[in-house]
């Protein structure tokens, strides 16, 4: 039991509090003000995005022109059309539009003035990530998520004080393509969902309602999840809600829903909601070619 | 003066919140055991005892005799105390000798001892019902029970504890009486005076290093003088405090007790060599101990400490002892060898410290340096006399030299070794035991026509008391027999431990039993220090071989931990050398707690006895 | 990491209420928190826990014979953690791969097993092995300490300022090391880096960061959680044994193993490798059997398998090499000896971990193609 010095024990109370009241007050400054830099960041991604996709659509105007907006399940899950070795699906241009579902996407997208873009170069079909309409991640209170918000206001800090945009990382236009695997051991998603009603998310009623009498054609789409995730996502219930749901929006605005009709293994996987480079292939591979059967 | 001072700062200074004794796991504070000090000091002196006037103490309980010890230590009387343990007969003439003018008794040792109450102020001893004693508070009853002046500890509830018109007790005034070992017929008392005492525990405050911040671990007993005197005398001097862990030492505690080193700060541990041997022995896993930042140094007292333990103790725990060596004729200490560097030199006593000392051969000549000749020593701390008993008085003190009854040889440093004893006595596991007295209680037995006790050496005990018996009818005196009657009569160090059975003892011309002849028959034990030197050797020999390091820098006290070289794969070298050396093959769980030398040593003894 | 925090907000009371708490009560206070904790969480292991720990305990308890005794709990305690190990566990409970703590508690019964097959037990009763087992600080993350000590130090503890002290600091380090250093620092930015090296075409450099960074990462991450658990037990009073001692400093690989997961390793030594040697007189059989556990212990895979045959080889021509001539010869013209000691040592140890950081053979093929240059 050697002599050694030890900071005495109130150097440990007061450094301790200091901690507890510094995170506390992050906390509350990250609970007054992550949503309004999110919707910011969200916007900006957005506007970003859909320059670019401006750009894209201007270059080949003789192509088809599809759409698509929805999470940052979109940016990974969904191929742009280059990145296919041969020609098939060369006759159709994709769009995407992706933010970071941090908050409310939808509003975001509307805030964005991405439905106003869209008008002004209407593409022939517009894809919605169908999570976005059907479900809203249930706010957690967990202290992981608390700190994660404390730690999301310290690192946009010099955003959220209207500091700098400059060295901000805007995203990738064809989104990532990673490819690695989720290790199997990791189970257990730790979003839980609740189902939206139709009216709901009222927000982007116009928004539809414009782009049908414009004469746009509008598809929900699924993007696959593990199929060990769906079954712990899914149940009777929720399933339920999502018919009536889907019922409704045919009715009012002749929306489709595709669904992707098989099961996933983890091997296509990045994490528990991500596609990896091989789901990524799969799956634009079997969207591609109903876009193209829907476009004939 | 600082009996005043002391007893100023507990009742309403700085002491009085401060922990003066934790006996077992209850603390006493300065503040509540003064109090209690002036309490008694008052009932004392309403019953008109003055300085000088000796009181009679025999109860069970460290905190109450601790308390009135130092009550008559620091008033002025003069405290008798003697274990309530002791034989009865013995106890009777001791306290029919004291004249005692008061005194505190255990309840039933007033019909034992046949004390007539009503010549002396008698207090006696009541456990006080201690079931409901909650209860009562609980309910806040005043006590139903009328107060009663004879018995403690009631009488401290009716008692002040305001100390009115203190003045400490004159020097040249006897503080204490201690009688030690002796026949019925020639007790000795040892007188002490206040100035013999205090002029004591200066010194080993100051040889010790003692201040307000120590903290003592003394666990002998009350009634022995290095336990009183090093325990609550020297602690409350000292202003520290006093920890006793367990009520009677058990080998079972000795993890307790080492755990408490670091759990209760302890600075000083006071232990005689008989137990510090039983913790070398025992300690497996708890070398670490005293590797405390409060811990300072072992004191060793009371008995011979045996070079080769002091030397494996030290370095096994890494720690230090001071070996100290004294008499109650000397209140508690003189020489000191391990404080210092100075006065340190292992195998030795060290060197007197406040005193002189000198070394006389038989004529009564002053011996030079390396001679065997009696020790004397003299010194403020040296006794006043045998109480009652001026023979005995000036067999041993003339022209202030005490003469110690041991034989000693001094080196040309001034260190002192004790190499035998002159006197006829037997010291057990550091208690003094008279042979003679315990013969006496032994010829009592009415199927023994004779008998003589001889001290044999024992290695956990320094010494052991073997009783050699001639039986009237054999038959029917066996050794349980006499072993019942003794454990009445003799208090538990004084019991043989062994009894052999004669037909007659060789005896002289003059009809004196010869000890010579009779120690002959039963071997004395010889020293086994040689024998395990040279298993340690070879041990070492092979060790440095299988670790690749060098044999002298190995000790007893290395494991696999602190050998370098000592892994896995040398230590199975090491295995099978020992096993072809010794022609021995060990079983796998010894070859598994084969990871100090310590453990080595100990299979491998068991392996040659066996062989 | 987050059940790691758990543990933590279950310690501040603890702690707390082990101060303020009599002495006598602090056996049950500490299985009662635990078992709170584990109802909580798992409450499949605090079943398991609890009837290993009865079992163990009143065997060899009123076994008459002891060296039978030990056998039958070494036998059961250790198919019982092989059964889950092999994922065997997964039909009966589906959630989690390994009951909680499974391989620090099982490993602690067989060592009290052993030692009470030794006669080395201190006098104890079934609330101070309960107490021992259901240790908080060290039940899911080690280090697997030891009965005695955990006896000795009950007996020992004392409110102390700078013991405590200590224990905090060593809390903070091990998040530091945990989240500064492993999870940014080595994860984080060291990704990075490799990312950056591998897309400028330095495919060499950034395999070598690559495993690098992977034994890096284990170490810090592990060394990380075992302060934490060691600066939580000394705010109890108590001091557990430390279970990395720089293993990078390490100049043999005899000498990283005893700085590596010290715990597990003087385990392996004491109570594998010991017992197969008293029994076969033979040390290459208990070194292979010390390192066979060793590696089971992680996994029971065949990459772990080849991971501790490497070190067993390893190890043993390191012996032979040690006890040669030609070291003797070597040394006179080696300059440096330490350096080029400790160069080895840690380069053996990176390569040997790539054959468990890899996911497949064709991975790790690939990984030693590249390092060793062979790769086109």
């Amino acid at each position: 039991m050697p002599d050694q010095y030890y900071p005495p024990l109130r150097i440990w109370v007061i450094s301790g509090t200091v901690f507890i009241v510094l995170f506390l007050v992050v906390h509350v400054l990250a609970l007054r003000y992550n949503h309004a830099l999110v919707q910011k960041k969200q916007k900006q991604e957005a506007t970003y995005l859909l320059k670019h996709v401006v750009e894209h659509f201007k270059k080949n105007e003789s192509k088809t022109k599809v759409m698509v907006l929805g999470s940052s399940i979109v940016g990974q899950g969904i191929a742009c059309e280059e990145e296919f070795d041969d020609t098939t699906f060369r006759n159709i241009v994709m769009g995407k539009v992706y933010v970071p579902a941090y908050y409310k996407i939808v509003e975001s997208w509307i805030d964005a003035k991405v439905f106003d873009s869209i008008l002004k170069y209407p593409p022939a079909v517009v894809l919605i990530e169908i999570d976005q309409l059907a479900y809203k991640i249930k706010e957690d209170t967990s202290f992981f998520d608390r700190a994660q918000e404390s730690i999301f206001f310290i690192k946009n800090l010099k955003i959220t004080t209207g500091y700098s945009w400059a060295n901000y990382k805007m995203p990738a236009y064809c989104g990532r393509s990673i490819n690695e695997t989720i290790p199997d051991s990791m189970l257990a998603p730790t979003i839980s969902w609740e189902a939206r009603t139709f009216e709901d998310l009222c927000v982007i009623h116009p928004e539809l309602k414009r782009l049908r009498e414009a004469g746009i054609r509008i598809i929900l789409i699924q993007i696959p999840r593990p199929a060990e995730i769906e079954v712990l996502l899914h149940d009777e219930k929720k399933d339920k809600q999502l018919q009536a749901l889907l019922t409704a929006y045919k009715l009012h605005y002749q929306i489709d829903y595709w669904s992707y009709p098989n099961k996933l293994p983890y091997a296509y996987f990045y994490d528990q909601g991500h596609l990896n480079k091989k789901g990524r292939t799969t799956y634009s591979k079997w969207l591609y070619t109903k876009l193209q059967k829907e476009i004939r | 003066m600082h009996t005043e001072e002391l007893l100023h700062k507990s009742l309403t200074g700085e002491l009085k919140k401060k922990v003066f004794l934790d006996l077992v796991g209850k603390q006493h504070t300065y503040g509540d055991f003064f109090s209690d000090v002036a309490k008694m000091r008052n009932l004392f002196l309403s019953k008109g005892l003055k300085e000088g006037d000796k009181i009679f103490l025999s109860i069970e309980g460290d905190y109450d005799i601790a308390l009135l010890f130092l009550t008559c230590v620091l008033s002025g009387f003069t405290a008798v105390s003697l274990d309530p343990h002791i034989n009865g007969n013995r106890a009777k003439a001791i306290f029919e000798q004291a004249e005692a003018k008061a005194c505190v008794l255990e309840d039933h040792l007033f019909e034992k001892w046949g004390i007539d109450k009503s010549s002396l102020f008698a207090l006696s001893k009541k456990e006080t019902q201690k079931k409901g004693a909650l209860f009562k508070k609980l309910l806040k009853s005043s006590s139903s029970e009328p107060a009663d002046e004879s018995s403690y500890p009631a009488v401290l509830g009716i008692l002040e504890n305001t100390l009115t018109d203190y003045h400490p007790p004159s020097p040249d005034s006897i503080a204490y009486i201690l009688f030690t070992s002796g026949t019925t017929s020639d007790p000795k008392g040892v007188m002490i005076t206040q100035r013999n005492l205090w002029a004591h525990i200066t010194t080993l405050k100051n040889v010790y290093g003692m201040d307000d911040t120590t903290r003592i671990l003394n666990n002998l007993s009350f009634y022995h003088a290095d336990g009183m005197m090093e325990g609550p005398v020297l602690t409350a001097f000292c202003q520290g405090t006093l920890v006793r862990l367990v009520k009677k030492f058990e080998i079972s505690l000795i993890a307790d007790i080492l755990a408490s080193i670091y759990k209760h700060r302890i600075s000083h541990l006071i232990a005689p060599p008989s137990m510090l041997a039983l913790i070398n022995k025992f300690s497996e896993g708890y070398e670490d101990s005293f590797q405390t930042p409060d811990f300072k140094f072992i004191i060793s007292l009371s008995a011979h400490l045996e070079e080769h333990l002091w030397q494996n103790f030290e370095q096994t725990f890494k720690t230090k002892i001071v070996n100290v060596y004294g008499l109650t004729e000397t209140v508690s200490g003189s020489l000191f060898s391990g404080t210092s560097d100075e006065l340190r030199k292992i195998g030795t006593v060290g060197k007197p410290v406040d005193c002189e000392v000198k070394v006389l051969d038989e004529s009564g000549n002053a011996l030079p340096a390396n001679q065997e000749g009696e020790l004397l020593i003299k010194g403020d701390h040296v006794f006043k006399g045998y109480y009652k008993n001026q023979e005995a008085t000036d067999k041993v003190l003339k022209d202030g030299w005490l003469y110690s009854g041991d034989l000693a040889v001094q080196d040309e440093q001034g260190h002192v070794k004790i190499t035998g004893r002159k006197k006829n006595i037997i010291i057990v596991g550091g208690f003094n035991v008279h042979p003679e007295e315990v013969s006496e209680v032994i010829n009592t037995h009415p199927l023994v026509l004779e008998s003589v006790c001889v001290g044999v050496k024992d290695t956990v005990f320094g010494e052991k008391l073997i009783a050699c018996v001639v039986a009237s009818d054999p038959a029917k005196l066996t050794k349980n027999v006499l072993r019942a009657f003794l454990t009445e009569q003799l208090e538990i160090n004084k019991m043989p431990a062994d009894i052999l059975f004669y037909k007659e003892f060789p005896k002289g011309l003059a009809g004196k039993v010869q000890l010579k002849e009779l120690e002959k028959t039963f071997g004395k034990d010889q020293a086994p220090d040689q024998v395990q030197q040279d298993l340690q050797q070879e041990i070492f020999r092979l060790a440095s071989s299988s670790f690749k390091v060098d044999a002298n820098g190995l000790t007893m006290s290395d494991n696999s931990q602190t050998v370098n070289g000592w892994d896995s794969m040398a230590h199975l070298h090491l295995v099978t050398q020992l096993e072809e050396r010794f022609n021995t093959r060990f079983g796998a769980a010894e070859i598994m707690v084969m990871n100090n030398f310590k453990s080595i040593e100990d299979i491998l003894k068991k392996h040659l006895s066996n062989a | 990491m987050e059940l790691q925090v758990f543990v933590l907000l279950f310690c501040i009371p603890l702690v707390a209420l082990s101060w303020a708490l009599p002495e006598s009560w602090q056996r049950y206070l500490g299985i009662l928190i635990t078992t709170l904790f584990l109802g909580l969480y798992a409450p499949e292991s605090l079943l398991i826990l609890t009837l290993t720990t009865l079992f163990s305990y009143y065997v060899l308890k009123y076994s008459t014979h002891i060296a039978a005794a030990m056998i039958v709990v070494c036998v059961v305690i250790f198919s019982v953690f092989v059964f889950f190990k092999l994922g065997l566990g997964k039909t009966i409970w589906i959630e989690r791969l390994l009951p909680l703590g499974i391989s620090y508690y099982s490993f602690r019964q067989i060592h009290y097993a052993m030692e009470a097959y030794k006669r080395k037990l201190p006098a104890h009763d079934l609330k101070d092995y309960f107490a021992y087992l259901f240790f908080l600080p060290t039940l899911l993350i080690g280090p697997i300490h030891r009965f005695p000590e955990f006896m000795k130090d009950g007996r020992r503890r004392r409110w102390d300022n700078s013991l405590f002290s200590e224990g905090l600091e060593r809390i903070l380090y091990g998040f530091v090391k945990v989240i500064v250093l492993g999870n940014y620092l080595i994860s984080a930015r060291g990704g990075a880096l490799m990312d950056m090296l591998e897309a400028n075409g330095y495919l060499w450099l950034s395999t070598y960061v690559d495993v690098v960074r992977y034994i890096a990462n284990s170490y810090i991450q592990f060394a990380g959680f075992s302060d934490i658990a060691i600066g939580l037990a000394l705010t109890m009073g108590y001091r557990v044994m430390e279970n990395f001692d720089s293993p990078f400093r390490a100049t043999d690989i005899s000498d990283f193993w005893q700085r590596w997961h010290i715990s597990l390793s003087t385990w392996c030594r004491e109570y594998v490798y010991f017992p197969f040697y008293s029994v076969t007189r033979n040390y290459y059989i208990g070194i292979f059997f010390s390192m066979l556990i060793l590696a089971l212990w992680h996994d029971i895979t065949w990459q772990y398998l080849a991971w501790a045959s490497v070190h067993v080889i390893g190890i043993n021509t390191w012996h032979i090499y040690h006890r040669s001539a030609l070291r003797v010869a070597l040394h006179r013209f080696i300059i440096a000896p330490v350096f080029w000691g400790r160069f080895i040592t840690f380069h053996f140890v990176v390569l040997s971990f790539v054959l468990i950081s890899g996911k497949n053979g064709e991975e790790i093929w690939r990984t030693f193609k590249i390092l060793f240059g062979f790769h086109v």
